[in-house]
């Protein structure tokens, strides 16, 4: 059973979205004010939180810039439909995934099924696989990176995106095998997500580096992980 | 405008000029007397020249004429009225006149050698019928213009011409400068730049503070402030009403999905709620477009500007337009004259050349080829992409070429049921150039079919 908090404020899209998503296998409880879904969220760890823009008391991108503060807790949010600016700031504040409303809810269901499965992939792998690449150093299965021995904060899109390129840095990878295996869905080109996580990556990698920019943007391919020193891969 | 101001200054300064030039003639005429009247006291003075002298001979035979001629100080004659001089020993005028042999009723002068000879029919108290002759050493003045307009008009008529034309270019500048003003202000309003104003004059001179054209800048304001705020409450009702139908959508959505885990699939409410399912899907396919239509229309500026080279971004685009084209049995064709990059927003461009390119599949002929050309034109101001889309389908009336762009026009209403567009696509696609500073136009195609064609300024390198 995965706990799910919900935070909108349409209390009849709440209670049929709940019934919708319990036959899934999901625990739901639904809050309908900011302040009260905030605090929600922080007094106990979800493993999503799904999030409206519009609401009553503190709008979402607060709430969401509040769990960010001290958690990598998995946010889906659900913006406006048509409003570029929702989502990107959404994604740019941390957003794991956003969804336009009105949304289809089998869309929905696979949208939170790929960030759980992110999420859920480290802990049931039965190797313990650590990647190595110049001062950066990723467990798989404490979902931890360590950089320059600083522990560097990621959420689980991050996280699974580093992961992809650890595999095998200094290659490019196309932006449509990325969108598959850390969105879990089709590249569309319309959508910025991969390019908003991707930069966030590469702000929280730049804070503690002296190498500017590892990850770079290959025009019209896909993304790279640079390499400075020597790689190394260990498994134990 | 240039016409109107130079219209106007020509028609004023004529005019002027006019006026100086005939009120100074009438002044002339009327301080100096005319040839006219010149010749009538002339005339009068020979004839009662004529009658004195006519008396003295009557009276006093030759030797009084002679005496009366030499009173006056004048070379004078009598003849009678066959011209035979009555005096043989006054000088002979009457000689080298050429009809001096017949008799005439009225005056004439004549030239004779040097002189200027006056003859002057007279009749005297006993009806006997004379000619008067007088000798004058030059000819009378006048004939032709008179002379005197010109000595008395030469410096001040020139100097009031060049100031009246001083004077017109200053009021026709007042006129026709706020009048060029206004123009550039109406056509950037007809551009659908609501935001444009006239900036009203700042002179602290309460002179041209309140005339006619402060009033007509003022009511051209008045009037783009009211169009703005019209539109923009336009564009606001269609927001918030996309907005508010959201809510309700979303909840269908699921309420839709719950009803379909609980129906039994093999029933025939499985088809219905599938129907139902399609049409809340159109209806929010619909309500996304206006929004992405609405906030578009909001922009004044294209932000995240980044180059976009518009080759890749067709590629892009292209394996989904083939797979949509290929149920309808048609090919797209790509053809690449070189490499465009354009300054811009990605996103904006893509959604601009997907829906120009879906559109065109959706209406294209089965069988038939959507093409899809790019090039680079040089123009005055610079590189220009063009990307031409052509469809085979049935083209568009040619009064209503330039209306498809505007939204929820469709040409063909029936027709737009069975292919299943809105009518907003295109509409976001000239926003999305036109926010590029592009132009977007639709031709028809020889041989059927339509032709948009996108340009875009090149990105300077």
């Amino acid at each position: 059973m995965e706990d799910v908090l919900l935070i909108d404020d349409d209390v009849e899209l709440c209670s049929m979205l709940k019934d919708y998503l319990v036959k899934y296998g999901f625990r739901v409880s639904a809050v309908h004010r900011g302040d009260t879904g905030l605090k929600a969220a922080l007094d106990y760890r979800y493993s999503l939180v799904l999030l409206d823009v519009m609401l009553p008391g503190i709008d979402g991108f607060e709430i969401l810039k509040r769990i960010r503060a001290d958690s990598a807790m998995n946010v889906l949010m659900l913006t406006a439909r048509g409003e570029d600016v929702d989502r990107i700031v959404g994604l740019e504040i941390g957003a794991d995934d956003y969804l336009p409303k009105p949304f289809n809810p089998r869309e929905l269901l696979a949208r939170m099924r790929a960030i759980l499965r992110r999420t859920a992939a480290a802990g049931t792998s039965n190797e313990h696989i650590v990647l190595r690449v110049d001062d950066l150093e990723l467990d798989s299965a404490a979902r931890t990176v360590v950089q320059n021995g600083r522990s560097v904060e990621l959420t689980g899109v991050e996280f699974a995106l580093l992961e992809v390129l650890m595999h095998s840095p200094g290659k490019v990878i196309a932006r449509e095998e990325l969108a598959e295996e850390v969105l879990g869905r089709k590249f569309n080109p319309l959508d910025r997500s991969l390019d908003m996580h991707l930069s966030r990556l590469r702000k929280k990698l730049a804070e503690g580096s002296s190498h500017e920019d590892r990850v770079k943007t290959i025009r019209g391919m896909g993304y790279q992980l640079t390499i400075h020193r020597n790689q190394s891969e260990a498994k134990d | 405008m240039r016409g109107l101001f130079f219209k106007i200054f020509v028609i004023f300064w004529i005019a002027q000029s006019l006026i100086f030039i005939i009120s100074t003639a009438l002044i002339v005429q009327h301080r100096f007397p005319g040839p006219d009247v010149l010749m009538d006291s002339l005339f009068s003075s020979l004839r009662n020249q004529g009658r004195e002298s006519v008396d003295a001979f009557e009276t006093g035979g030759c030797g009084s004429l002679r005496a009366y001629a030499a009173t006056h100080g004048q070379i004078i004659a009598l003849t009678d009225e066959a011209g035979k001089n009555i005096c043989p020993e006054m000088p002979d005028l009457a000689s080298g006149n050429g009809d001096g042999t017949r008799f005439q009723d009225h005056i004439v002068g004549r030239q004779v050698g040097q002189q200027y000879v006056w003859s002057a029919p007279v009749t005297s108290a006993t009806h006997k019928n004379y000619v008067f002759l007088l000798a004058q050493l030059h000819s009378p003045e006048s004939h032709g213009p008179n002379p005197d307009l010109l000595r008395f008009a030469f410096p001040q008529l020139p100097v009031a011409i060049a100031v009246g034309g001083a004077t017109t270019f200053v009021l026709v500048l007042l006129f026709t400068r706020p009048l060029v003003k206004l123009r550039k202000a109406a056509r950037e309003l007809a551009h659908g730049n609501l935001r444009t104003r006239v900036t009203e004059s700042a002179s602290k001179s309460s002179f041209f503070r309140g005339d006619e054209f402060q009033a007509l800048v003022h009511d051209f304001n008045h009037m783009a402030e009211r169009l703005e705020s019209l539109v923009g409450a336009q564009q606001l009702l269609l927001r918030d009403v996309s907005h508010e139908l959201r809510s309700p959508l979303a909840r269908l959505n699921v309420a839709l999905e719950l009803a379909r885990e609980d129906a039994d699939p093999d029933t025939e409410i499985e088809t219905h709620l599938g129907r139902i399912e399609r049409e809340t899907e159109r209806l929010s396919k619909l309500i996304s477009q206006l929004l992405t239509l609405s906030s578009m229309e909001a922009m004044n500026q294209v932000n995240n500007f980044g180059p976009v080279l518009l080759n890749e971004l067709i590629h892009q685009m292209i394996p989904d337009a083939e797979f949509e084209a290929q149920q309808r049995q048609c090919t797209v064709s790509f053809h690449a004259g070189a490499e465009c990059v354009i300054l811009g927003n990605r996103e904006l461009l893509y959604r601009a050349v997907e829906n120009v390119l879906r559109n065109a599949i959706r209406y294209t002929k089965e069988n038939s080829e959507v093409e899809i050309r790019l090039a680079i034109v040089t123009e005055e101001k610079g590189g220009v992409a063009v990307l031409e889309i052509s469809d085979r389908g049935p083209g568009i009336p040619e009064g209503e070429l330039s209306s498809i762009f505007q939204p929820f026009y469709r040409v063909d209403r029936a027709r737009s049921a069975e292919t299943g567009g809105f009518g907003v696509g295109l509409a976001i696609a000239e926003r999305a150039v036109k926010l590029h500073h592009g132009e977007m136009r639709a031709y028809n195609r020889a041989g059927g079919g339509t032709t948009i064609r996108l340009q875009l300024p090149l990105a300077e390198r």
